[in-house]
C-alpha cells in the first residue's frame, strides 16, 4: 500500500468555467482595443458621389488633391493680403503646389490650370474656379477646386470643394450649378483629415 | 509728494508686471519640428517651451517629473496627436493640465495618406515634408492667432513667409534637377515615414519594408526583408538616418539597391532652423538618390 494519496478538488467545474471567463474577456478587451486603436481609416461616410482622399485616389490623384487641399488655405490668403484671388501665375510666384512647374508638376501629368475670377453670371455666380485638365500620367483626373465666398448668388461663404472626373480632359461646366457637377460625373473628395483620425482614437469630445 | 507718486507708481508697476508677463503665450509643443513652426510663427512675441527636453527618442518616451512642471506653466500645447506624442497626454493628465490646457493638433487640416499601397493604415509622419508640414504651420497659426487676437495678424503673415521661404527652398533644389531622367526611380523605404516627401516630389513608393521600427531585425527578418527587396526590383532603399550601417552592408552586398538615409527630425536640439536644416538634408539625400538611380539604369543599359 502507496503512503502517497491523491487528493481530487470537489469540482473542477468552476475553474473550468472561469478559464473560459477569463479567456472570453482577454478576447473582447484585445478587440476593443484594435476597434479604438487600430490605425484603419474606417468610419468615414461617403454618398455615392463622393470618394475618399484617403484610399479611394490614385496616386497620382491623390498627390494633386493633397497639394490643392493645402492650396486652398494660400489661396484664402494671399487674397485677403492682397485683395483680387490670385490666378495661376500668382500662386506659381508663391511655389504654390499643384499649379507651380517643378518635378512634382512634371511627374503627376503636367496638367493644365486655368483659373476663373469670381462668376458673374450663370448658376456658378460667387464661386471662384481652379480647374486643372489635360494631364498625361496613368490614372490621371480632371479637377476642380470650388471656393465659395460671400457674393450674390453664393449662400455658402468660404466653402471650399474639391472635385475629380475620370476624364482627363473633362471640360469645366459653364452655366451648371454645383450639384449639376454630380450628373455630369464629377466626383466631390472628401479628406480624411488628421482631425477624423485624432476623433477616432479619442472620441468627437477631443 | 514725489516721492509719495512715485512710490505708487512703483507698486502699481510692481502690480501689472506679472500680468504684463503672461500676456505672453508660453506655448508647449511635443515634436522638434512643431518648435521650429512655431518659433518661425510667433517670433519674439511669445515663449516656445519643448515639452521633454532635447537628447530623448519621442519613439516610446516615458514621462519624467519636469516634464509635469512645464506642463503646469503652458498657455497652449502644439500637438501631434495621431502618432508620436501618445506620451504628452500622460504629462497633461499628470499635471491636472488635460481638461483646461488649450490644444492644438496640427493635423487637424491635412489630408493623410495610408503608409503605402499595401499598407493601408494612417501616415502620421506629416511632418517630414514640405507641403504637408505648411498645411501645419497654417493650422497653427490660424489657432494661435483665435488664443491671441492681438498678434494674429502677425502670426499669419509670418505663417505665410516662412511657408513661401520653405517653398523656396524646395523649388531651388528642385531646379537642380530638373533634366535629370526619374522614369525609373524604384525606390523602397524600411520605415513608412517619408510618403509625404515622397509625394510631394512627384515620386512613389514601390514597397516598405521595415522590419520593426528602432528595432534591429533579427536574422530571420533581415533575410526576409532581403527577398523582399530583391523581388520588388527597387533600386534606391531609404532607412532612417541612425540605421545601423553594419545592417545596410549587409543588404546592399546581398542585393542590388543602395541605401540612402533621412532623418526623422526628431532629435537634436530644438531651434527655429530645425526643420529647414535637417529636410534641406533630407532633400539634398533624395537629389543623391535619384541621381544614382539615373546612373544606375544607365550601367543597366551598358
Amino acid at each position: 500500500m502507496s503512503d502517497s494519496q491523491v487528493i481530487k478538488p470537489s469540482s473542477s467545474k468552476w475553474e473550468t468555467l472561469l478559464l473560459i471567463g477569463g479567456l472570453v474577456g482577454l478576447l473582447a478587451a484585445t478587440g476593443f482595443y484594435v476597434m479604438k486603436m487600430g490605425q484603419d481609416s474606417e468610419g468615414q461616410v461617403l454618398q455615392s458621389w463622393q470618394v475618399s482622399s484617403f484610399d479611394g485616389l490614385s496616386e497620382t490623384d491623390q498627390a494633386i488633391y493633397n497639394s490643392l487641399f493645402i492650396a486652398q488655405d494660400d489661396i484664402g490668403w494671399i487674397q485677403y493680403e492682397l485683395g483680387p484671388w490670385p490666378g495661376i501665375l500668382d500662386l506659381e510666384d508663391y511655389f504654390v503646389p499643384p499649379f507651380y512647374k517643378d518635378a512634382f508638376w512634371e511627374n503627376n501629368g503636367r496638367v493644365q490650370w486655368t483659373y476663373r475670377d469670381v462668376v458673374q453670371e450663370g448658376e456658378m455666380q460667387g464661386y471662384t474656379l481652379y480647374h486643372g485638365n489635360g494631364g498625361i500620367a496613368e490614372d490621371q483626373s480632371a479637377y476642380i477646386l470650388v471656393i465659395g465666398h460671400l457674393h450674390a448668388g453664393n449662400s455658402m461663404t468660404n466653402h471650399n470643394t474639391i472635385w475629380i472626373h475620370d476624364n482627363p480632359n473633362q471640360p469645366l461646366p459653364q452655366t451648371s450649378k454645383i450639384q449639376s457637377l454630380v450628373l455630369e460625373g464629377w466626383m466631390n473628395v472628401v479628406p480624411y483629415s488628421g482631425r477624423d483620425e485624432l476623433e477616432r482614437l479619442k472620441g468627437s469630445d477631443i | 509728494m514725489y516721492k509719495k507718486t512715485f512710490i505708487t507708481l512703483l507698486t502699481l508697476v510692481a502690480l501689472a508686471l506679472p500680468a504684463l508677463a503672461h500676456a505672453r503665450l508660453n506655448i508647449g509643443v511635443t515634436l522638434h519640428p512643431y518648435f521650429s513652426f512655431v518659433a518661425n510663427i510667433v517670433q519674439d512675441r511669445a515663449e516656445v517651451t519643448p515639452l521633454i527636453e532635447a537628447g530623448y527618442n519621442p519613439h516610446g518616451y516615458s514621462p519624467q517629473a519636469a516634464d509635469m512642471q512645464r506642463a503646469i506653466e503652458l498657455d497652449v500645447v502644439v500637438l501631434n496627436g495621431i502618432g508620436h506624442d501618445e506620451w504628452a497626454f500622460e504629462i497633461l493628465q499628470a499635471a491636472g493640465r488635460d481638461d483646461d490646457l488649450p490644444k492644438i493638433y496640427a493635423n487637424d487640416s491635412v489630408a493623410l495618406m495610408p503608409v503605402s499601397g499595401k499598407d493601408q493604415s494612417v501616415n502620421a509622419h506629416t511632418f517630414i515634408s514640405t507641403t504637408a508640414a505648411i498645411a501645419q504651420i497654417y493650422e497653427i497659426a490660424r489657432r494661435l492667432g483665435d488664443l491671441d487676437p492681438d498678434n494674429a495678424a502677425f502670426y499669419r503673415s509670418n505663417a505665410r513667409q516662412y511657408a513661401t521661404h520653405l517653398r523656396r527652398i524646395k523649388a531651388d533644389y528642385m531646379s537642380s534637377v530638373a533634366d535629370l531622367d526619374s522614369s525609373n526611380f524604384r525606390a523602397a523605404t524600411m520605415h513608412g515615414a517619408y510618403g509625404y516627401l515622397m509625394q510631394e516630389f512627384g515620386l512613389q513608393i514601390s514597397a516598405v519594408v521595415e522590419p520593426r521600427h528602432g528595432v534591429e531585425p533579427t536574422a530571420r527578418q533581415l533575410a526576409e526583408t532581403i527577398d523582399e527587396i530583391n523581388s520588388s526590383g527597387v533600386n534606391v532603399l531609404f532607412a532612417e538616418q541612425y540605421f545601423a550601417s553594419k545592417l545596410a552592408d549587409t543588404i546592399e552586398n546581398e542585393t542590388e539597391v543602395k541605401i540612402f538615409s533621412f532623418s526623422h527630425i526628431s532629435d537634436g536640439e530644438y531651434s527655429a532652423d530645425h526643420f529647414e536644416e535637417d529636410m534641406r538634408k533630407n532633400i539634398e539625400e533624395l537629389i543623391r538618390a535619384l541621381e544614382f538611380s539615373a546612373s544606375f539604369d544607365q550601367q543597366q543599359d551598358i
